[in-house]
């Protein structure tokens, strides 16, 4: 036992032990305060068993690959290895899925922008459907948040993807109906739409407040694998004459998202409108809110025509190359432009 | 902290779908799948003439419908911003509304346009200070029928001459968008209301910046009689409604015609132009269009029109003359393939035959059309 190799008086480690602090990186992980009241302690005795378990475990492990002297710190290959493992929300079109590197990535801030009409809310909900794809089928097996600030989710256009996906998923089982004869797709339109958790906000301070109360839902729903936000614009281009605490409020808020995709290890995947900006005299198309916010967030894709078909161009991105391609919104949701190719890309 | 959340199931159960506001109109609600949907914002964008008030004060009618008819049951605001407010023909569009539905009225001693409420908007702050009231105008109505529908007629005429070009007054103009759609929404999600929004287009000008002929939804361009137009009040308010929808209108006449062999001896025919509704974006509809056009009795689709009326054979035949035009006509597919399905519905109800004569003109830029569908009736 670990605790044992403190210098400490017996009463004390009993009294760690006896509460279920055994192991040196159980004591480290809490913070003094914890520590006095779980085992019934002064805070500055638990302050100093705090100091003493972290030297030694810190001389301890120093030769140990995973050593850190500062709490929480990980080296860059567990993070790349972890990164690979990590599943990716597949948007039903292939080609799209190409240029994101397998779909929208988990733990990542994800920003879709792009004029009205383009198919914004049309991801949004593919992606609030496509997130439950069980894990047999290679998706995540995930439920959805969607937080509609602009009231354009159609239940029924929901409905409708949903029953496409399942479709889609029986006709996989019908191919590889050797492998998976026991994994029936057990799932119906119904319970996708039960999985989707909508909040409607109507205005900016609402929408503060449910991204504030975010942290405490997903944790009694752990399930969450992925948040969308249509739009995350709509209520702050209204009423702020201080665009200063505009910006404070918003790179606030983007902090929040930041710190749940990376808690829950969920995707957080916000749409954008577009705007026209002046500058030199003209005007030019650019994403809305700013640019301090198009800091905030990880990834970028702008949506946009080119002629008659939509296309999605990755404008910013850590570890994708920037790149485009084109998508065709249909009835039965998001598909790769050339309709040849109908059937979701599910592995 | 208290945040309503709904689950998903829990809509489906208790509303079914979003709740549709029917345009009183089988064509039209067709190709909205039901009508003008509540709990969300649905702006009409026409150039004047083309019937978007005609379509208004249908719909504020409709609204009292019955909920199994596809109204809502409910009365409806009207705010109108463009002077004078067709008073004589909303009565006479009542008038023939109250014909048509009698029951609704039997029980009660009322006729429709007790529940159409009006009022007058003559500027930006003016309207904030109306729709402040409208919350309170819901909760404290003493009416029949609950406020289901609220008519801004038109946004645009509230902001064509208040702002100048200028960027810090396009952006607080924006800024003013956002607020009305904002409140606006609000209230539809709060009361289960149905907002319907008209606006005005401008002449497309071709600009060095290039973003006057930014594209947006499926129309590439939207024309109206004959000339590019667009939207107005830009890109900011695009990003404010939730569907848009384009009337427009082309010179060519429906059923002028009529006035040579007129059998029916009917007042009804002067040239009545046709008029097309299009899909320019929405969530829950696909790209798609339909024709009407307005009778006395208010908004008729081109199909549901030439059926009702039992039209004579002579019309018919007329009609039938103009195919190869219509056909030769089509911008793309999409007509094609409406243009198509309106010949077959045509001969169907007609029981004529199509000769070759009347398809050796179908030929487009798409080779030449063929109606599998009608080689029943050609063989005739």
């Amino acid at each position: 036992m670990e605790t044992s190799r403190l210098p400490l008086s017996s009463s004390i480690r009993g009294k760690l032990i006896s509460a279920g602090y055994t192991s040196l990186s159980s004591i480290s992980s809490v913070s003094s305060t914890d520590l006095a009241r779980d085992v019934k302690i002064t805070e500055s005795e638990a302050f100093e068993i705090l100091k003493m378990a972290n030297q030694i475990s810190g001389s301890s492990s120093c030769n140990g690959r995973s050593s850190s002297l500062v709490n929480g710190a990980r080296n860059a290959w567990d993070m790349l290895n972890e990164e690979e493992a990590l599943p990716r929300i597949t948007t039903s079109c292939s080609d799209l899925d190409k240029i994101l590197g397998g779909g929208i990535s988990c733990r990542d801030v994800t920003e879709i922008g792009g004029v009205p009409g383009i198919g914004k809310t049309q991801i949004g909900i593919q992606l609030s459907v496509n997130v439950q794809i069980p894990r047999e089928f290679g998706g995540l097996g995930g439920k959805a948040i969607y937080i509609d600030t602009e009231g354009s989710f159609m239940v029924e256009r929901a409905l409708q993807i949903a029953q496409a996906c399942v479709e889609d998923m029986e006709e996989y089982t019908g191919y590889m109906h050797k492998h998976f004869k026991a994994s029936q797709v057990q799932m119906k339109p119904r319970d996708i739409l039960e999985n989707i958790f909508y909040f409607r906000v109507c205005s900016y301070t609402e929408q503060i407040a449910l991204v504030n109360h975010l942290d405490k839902f997903i944790s009694e729903n752990k399930d969450v694998k992925v948040v969308i936000v249509d739009s995350i614009t709509f209520h702050f281009r209204q009423d702020f004459d201080d665009l200063a605490q505009r910006t404070r409020v918003l790179s606030e808020m983007a902090l929040k998202f930041m710190k749940l995709a990376k808690k829950f290890s969920l995707a957080v995947v916000l749409l954008n409108q577009v705007t026209t900006k002046y500058t030199e005299g003209s005007f030019q198309l650019a994403l809305a809110l700013g640019d301090s916010w198009s800091h905030s967030c990880t990834n970028r894709v702008i949506l946009y025509w080119n002629g008659d078909e939509r296309y999605a161009y990755i404008d910013k991105s850590p570890s994708l190359p920037s790149a485009s391609a084109s998508y065709t919104v249909t009835g039965r949701g998001l598909r790769n432009s050339s309709s040849s190719s109908k059937r979701v890309k599910m592995m | 902290m208290n945040i309503e959340y709904r689950y998903e199931f829990q809509i489906l159960l208790h509303l079914e779908y979003a709740r549709q506001l029917t345009t009183g109109c089988e064509t039209l609600d067709e190709c909205l799948r039901g009508g003008f949907p509540c709990d969300s914002l649905t702006e009409i964008v026409a150039e004047s003439g083309c019937g978007k008030t005609q379509l208004c004060l249908q719909l504020s009618l409709c609204a009292q419908l019955p909920i199994s008819n596809g109204g809502l049951d409910g009365s409806a605001l009207y705010l109108h911003s463009e002077f004078p407010f067709p008073f004589r023909r909303l009565h006479q569009l009542s008038r023939s509304f109250h014909l048509s539905n009698p029951s609704i009225y039997a029980d009660h001693n009322d006729n429709p346009c007790d529940h159409v409420f009006i009022q007058n908007v003559h500027s930006v702050d003016h309207l904030f200070d109306v729709m402040s009231k409208i919350e309170s105008f819901v909760t404290n109505s003493k009416t029949r029928l609950p406020l289901k529908l609220i008519v801004l007629d038109s946004v645009a005429a509230l902001f064509r001459s208040e702002f100048e070009n200028t960027p810090s007054d396009l952006r607080k103009r924006a800024s003013c968008f956002f607020k009305i759609s904002g409140k606006l929404k609000q209230l539809a999600n709060k009361f289960g209301l149905a907002v319907v929004i008209t606006n005005q287009v401008t002449d497309f000008v071709e600009s060095s910046d290039g973003l006057s002929g930014l594209r947006i939804g499926n129309l590439r361009c939207l024309y109206s009689s004959g000339r590019r137009v667009v939207p107005a009040l830009g890109l900011a308010w695009a990003n404010c409604v939730n569907s848009r929808v384009f009337i427009s209108r082309s010179d060519d006449i429906v059923c002028q015609e009529r006035r040579d062999d007129d059998e029916s001896g009917s007042s009804l025919v002067s040239g009545r132009a046709r008029r097309r509704l299009d899909i320019v974006f929405s969530p829950h509809l696909p790209p798609s269009s339909c024709e009407f056009m307005i009778t006395r009795d208010g908004i008729c689709g081109v199909r549901f029109f030439l059926r009702e009326m039992g039209c004579s054979k002579s019309v018919y035949n007329h009609a039938i003359n103009f195919i190869p035009q219509a056909i030769a006509f089509c911008m793309n597919p999409i007509h094609l393939v409406i243009a198509i399905s309106f010949v077959v519905d045509l001969v169907r109800f007609s029981h004529i035959s199509l000769t070759s004569s009347n398809l050796c003109g179908g030929r487009t830029r798409y080779g030449v059309v063929f109606f599998p569908a009608l080689s029943g009736e050609l063989l005739v």
